[in-house]
């Protein structure tokens, strides 16, 4: 895969400086911080709050973020797994995940709270929810993408089931599962910060809730800014895992 | 062992009245068909396209059942027999996830020998043909007759006595296709092994095999068998003697009346 050059990359960095500047000096002109704040208000205001964002309402929400996606992960794994050896299951599960795929989960996510209170588990169950039927799908998709042939010639060398599954499955599967993690981790930290603004006592969402409460817009769109940037981050390093380890995306 | 023959040469492999129909087809594609390999020996199989050669594959390796009849290797039906034959097939079929040497351990994984018994074999396998060096590249970093190699060298890995090899080189440019088909034959003089051959292309037959087994009718009720008069030793001139050429004449008529029913 080729490398992106600075000179490639010169139009996208000049179109949000530009927007970034536009911004600035709209802000400057309405001069009414609380609803409308410029980038360096927002910049200022967390340094401002560092403490409070970083080290108590970040953490609570990485912890959301992963855990709810680790669960997905799982979950999505699993099924994935059961629809491949059991045909019975996958005429179940299939309309069942479509179904799932539909619902638009912030809708329901006050019902979660209902039910589990203001708990880490209500949402857990958002984050899930909203996630794992596209790794369960892709997952599964890929099981299916193996070679037939390469298939059949391992059934010439004496392979069973498990290792026709260990052998080629699993790793024909690995290119669709990773792009189903580069997909779920966004929804991952938006579904994260939608269920603590829903419902929470901690957490960047539930803050940047409680500041319009306050009509603290910079406060607002702090916590937004460190979300957008964890999710960059994440999917940094998502790309990277990717380009270094299937190389043989195009191959399978 | 086989059966010994008049004349002395063990039958390896032994296809006896078989009759084959696919699922959902009416008309057989093999019928009554009847033919043996010798122990060791290199023996071609060609017939017009759509004859019925990877069929007989097919049911080689057990991907499929006959109608009826037998096939037996070494005098018993291979109904009740494992890993008897090692088989390459058209594509390369490498893993692209494995290197080199991951992928000719394969088969050996399969078997579950032991982690260090794979590292050993595969090893000198790939010495002796050559591609020690490539063992830690992917297939992708190889050129489509260097991945035929590995492929070889994978089927080599199976390590059953008899090796069936279909259309190998079919997918490659001419001049690889002319240096595999040499670097072959000088495999199998190394290699103590029977290798059964399918082909469409008369020259490539001529060349590596002791034996060409012509199929005939439609379904495939017949075999012609044809001895090649060259010697062990081969090289490329040979082709160009006057009997050969009359040789590879008559293998081309024969196959385009075939191909005309």
């Amino acid at each position: 895969m080729k490398k992106t050059s600075v000179a490639e990359r010169m139009p996208s960095v000049i179109l949000v400086a530009a927007i970034f500047a536009a911004w600035q000096i709209a802000a400057m002109i309405i001069n009414m911080q609380h609803i409308l704040p410029s980038p360096a208000d927002i910049i200022l205001k967390i340094w401002e709050l560092k403490e409070s964002l970083f080290l108590h309402h970040l953490p609570s929400t990485l912890i959301t973020i992963f855990s709810g996606w680790g669960l997905s992960i799982v979950t999505g794994v699993l099924l994935a797994c059961l629809m491949r050896f059991s045909a019975i299951a996958e005429a179940c599960l299939k309309p069942l995940l479509i179904i799932t795929q539909t619902v638009p989960v912030i809708c329901i996510s006050p019902l979660f709270v209902v039910w589990f209170g203001y708990t880490i588990g209500a949402r857990l169950i958002a984050v899930v929810l909203s996630t794992f039927f596209v790794i369960t799908l892709n997952t599964y998709d890929g099981f299916l993408s193996a070679d037939i042939k390469k298939k059949e010639w391992m059934k010439t060398c004496g392979a069973n089931a498990r290792q026709i599954f260990f052998y080629l499955e699993v790793p024909s599967a690995l290119p669709k599962f990773v792009t189903a993690l580069k997909m779920t981790l966004p929804w991952a930290v938006i579904d994260a910060a939608v269920a603590e603004w829903l419902g929470a006592t901690e957490g960047l969402g539930y803050f940047s809730k409680r500041m319009i409460g306050k009509m603290d817009g910079a406060a607002v769109f702090a916590p937004v800014v460190i979300l957008c940037v964890i999710a960059l981050i994440c999917m940094a390093v998502l790309k990277h895992l990717d380009k270094k380890y299937i190389r043989y995306r195009s191959e399978v | 062992m086989g059966h010994v023959l008049g004349d002395a040469k063990i039958i390896m492999l032994k296809f006896e009245n078989i009759t084959f129909t696919y699922k959902g087809e009416e008309n057989p594609v093999l019928k009554n068909l009847s033919f043996c390999v010798e122990d060791k020996s290199f023996v071609s199989i060609i017939g017009a396209s759509g004859s019925g050669k990877t069929t007989i594959f097919r049911l080689l390796n057990s991907l499929e059942k006959p109608d009826s009849g037998n096939i037996s290797i070494d005098g018993k039906n291979i109904e009740n027999l494992k890993n008897y034959a090692s088989y390459m097939p058209q594509q390369d079929l490498l893993f692209p996830w494995r290197t080199v040497e991951k992928n000719v351990m394969l088969p050996m994984q399969i078997q579950k020998k032991t982690k260090q018994e794979q590292v050993r074999i595969a090893g000198e396998i790939l010495e002796k043909v050559g591609l020690y060096e490539y063992s830690k590249k992917y297939p992708r970093e190889l050129s489509g007759g260097m991945r035929q190699r590995v492929s070889f060298a994978r089927t080599l890995c199976q390590g059953a006595d008899i090796m069936l090899l279909d259309e190998p080189f079919s997918a490659l440019d001419s001049i690889t296709r002319i240096n595999l088909r040499e670097w072959l034959r000088e495999q199998w003089e190394n290699l103590d092994r029977t290798i059964l051959f399918i082909t469409h292309d008369v020259e490539e037959a001529i060349y590596l095999s002791e034996k060409i087994l012509v199929l005939t009718g439609n379904p495939v009720d017949d075999i012609i068998e044809i001895k090649v008069p060259l010697p062990k030793k081969r090289d490329r001139n040979m082709l160009e003697e006057p009997d050969i050429r009359d040789l590879k004449e008559k293998l081309i008529e024969l196959l385009r009346s075939e191909a005309k029913e």
